[in-house]
């Protein structure tokens, strides 16, 4: 598992958030596919208001960052975080899970007081 | 100051000297009253027709523009939060809403904008807006030299009143014929003065209350408090079933899929010792239902005691007799047709 944040060392405790190598293997499978530069480019991760439990997670690619973005970088994978978003996904741990039942990316976030039956829905 | 002519101020006056005068001429002519006193806020950035789709309780995904809806907004337990009109004005969403849920549901926005590209930004100050209502409405309208076009209910239409432009905006007051002219603040008075010359009738905010009851209208804060479920308002206006998720959704869906609510908002006729706003509804000796407002208005039938509030469905079909308090109530369906012409 990989926990980095903006300005500490890789082996920093989990105040920022963290990717696990399973589910950067897939970033960058994905980022090659959708040609986004790793060096200009990113995967966006926020929170979307609004849906069943009032907040929802999102998860996208952005050819850049924007202005007051933080920014995490996973070996050769950059993760933009707006500043508002951060303030829900500070601890949390992007995971990439494969089961018979499904496949896709997991987050694991200790700041949702209840999660939706979709995955993807949480209550701040 | 002539009794007709409006302050030069942002709080509608109470009453023009004869609320019952004002009332008849909402029903019967036509009124025009000052809602200057609500509030209105305007949603810019490019995600702000998906997150407000996201938020409230009607369809925003499928508003075209120059259209509006009444809606709720619900907390994630499908708490009723507040009530608002959304318009789609093309560039930007307008939201229109009492003002004392202003500062409620711009928090409630603040806390729900996140990552999305959605600016808020009050703008009740920019706009004047004059409510015109009853069956002669659009007679004054067109006396007043403003040409209507035919619009559905909140619908808007660009006009020009005394070469200023204006928005207006057809009602959805279920009684009778109403509209909104939206415009600048500063034609507001010349405005008002030509409806009242082309025989519009003020009506102060004692009247608009009186009017709203008849009507059937629920008000927020009064009869839908954050306890009452979506569902048990009657107002299928606000809901929409098909327009995806939105906060507070998954309790309106369960609602919906049980197949019922077993209170039901209703009017009622009153005879006797008047109730208060509170005062509970029984049956055979058992609490049925809740009065929420009430108002003694003029009919073609002498001086009628109404009320609005919750009742069982299982004794709420019109004609039902029960008490309230020493008097009596008889179950009435909305709006109180008897005091509008037909």
């Amino acid at each position: 598992m990989t926990a980095v944040t903006e300005d500490a060392p890789k082996t920093a405790p989990a105040k920022g958030i963290q990717v696990t190598e399973k589910a950067l293997a897939r970033i960058r499978t994905a980022m090659a596919k959708e040609n986004i530069s790793p060096q200009q480019g990113g995967l966006r991760l926020g929170v979307q208001g609004g849906g069943c439990s009032g907040l929802s997670y999102n998860i996208r690619f952005d050819t850049q960052p924007r202005e007051r973005d933080r920014i995490f970088q996973f070996d050769d994978v950059r993760v933009f975080v707006d500043p508002k978003s951060f303030i829900y996904l500070h601890g949390m741990t992007l995971d990439y899970q494969e089961t018979l039942m499904q496949q896709g990316f997991v987050f694991t976030n200790p700041n949702a007081s209840k999660s939706c039956g979709c995955g993807t829905s949480f209550s701040g | 100051m002539s009794p007709t002519t409006v302050q030069e101020r942002a709080v509608p006056v109470a009453d023009f000297g004869d609320v019952r005068a004002e009332f008849a001429g909402l029903t019967s002519a036509c009124g025009i009253y000052d809602l200057r006193g609500r509030a209105r806020l305007k949603l810019t950035g490019e995600d702000r027709i998906r997150w407000m789709n996201g938020v409230v309780t009607n369809n925003i995904r499928d508003l075209a523009p120059g259209h509006g809806v009444y809606a709720f907004v619900l907390n994630p337990q499908g708490q009723i939060q507040g009530d608002l009109f959304v318009y789609n004005c093309g560039d930007f969403l307008l939201v229109d809403t009492e003002s004392s849920q202003s500062s409620r549901l711009r928090e409630f926005f603040d806390h729900y904008i996140i990552m999305d590209d959605v600016e808020v930004a009050d703008v009740s100050s920019e706009w004047a807006v004059i409510g015109v209502a009853g069956p002669k409405s659009l007679a004054v309208l067109q006396a007043a030299g403003i040409s209507v076009p035919a619009l559905a209910p909140r619908q808007l239409a660009r006009v020009n009143v005394s070469g200023a432009e204006a928005t207006l905006v057809q009602g959805d007051n279920p009684a009778l014929s109403s509209y909104e002219i939206w415009l600048a603040p500063g034609p507001f008075a010349s405005l008002w003065e030509s409806l009242v010359h082309a025989g519009a009738i003020p009506a102060g905010t004692s009247a608009v209350e009186l009017l709203r009851i008849a009507s059937g209208v629920p008000r927020y804060g009064q009869d839908i408090r954050e306890r009452d479920l979506p569902q048990e308002t009657e107002q299928a206006r606000a809901l929409h079933f098909q327009k995806g998720c939105y906060i507070g959704q998954e309790i309106v869906e369960r609602i919906r899929s049980r197949g019922n609510v077993h209170r039901k908002f209703t009017g009622f006729l009153l005879q006797g010792e008047m109730p208060v706003a509170g005062a509970k509804l029984q049956a055979e000796g058992k609490d049925v239902g809740e009065i929420t407002s009430v108002a003694s208005l003029p009919s073609g039938e002498g001086e009628k005691a109404i009320a609005l509030g919750y009742i069982r469905r299982e004794v709420g079909t019109p004609g039902k007799g029960l008490h309230v308090g020493k008097g009596q109530a008889t179950v009435a369906a909305l709006p109180f047709a008897e005091f509008f012409q037909h």
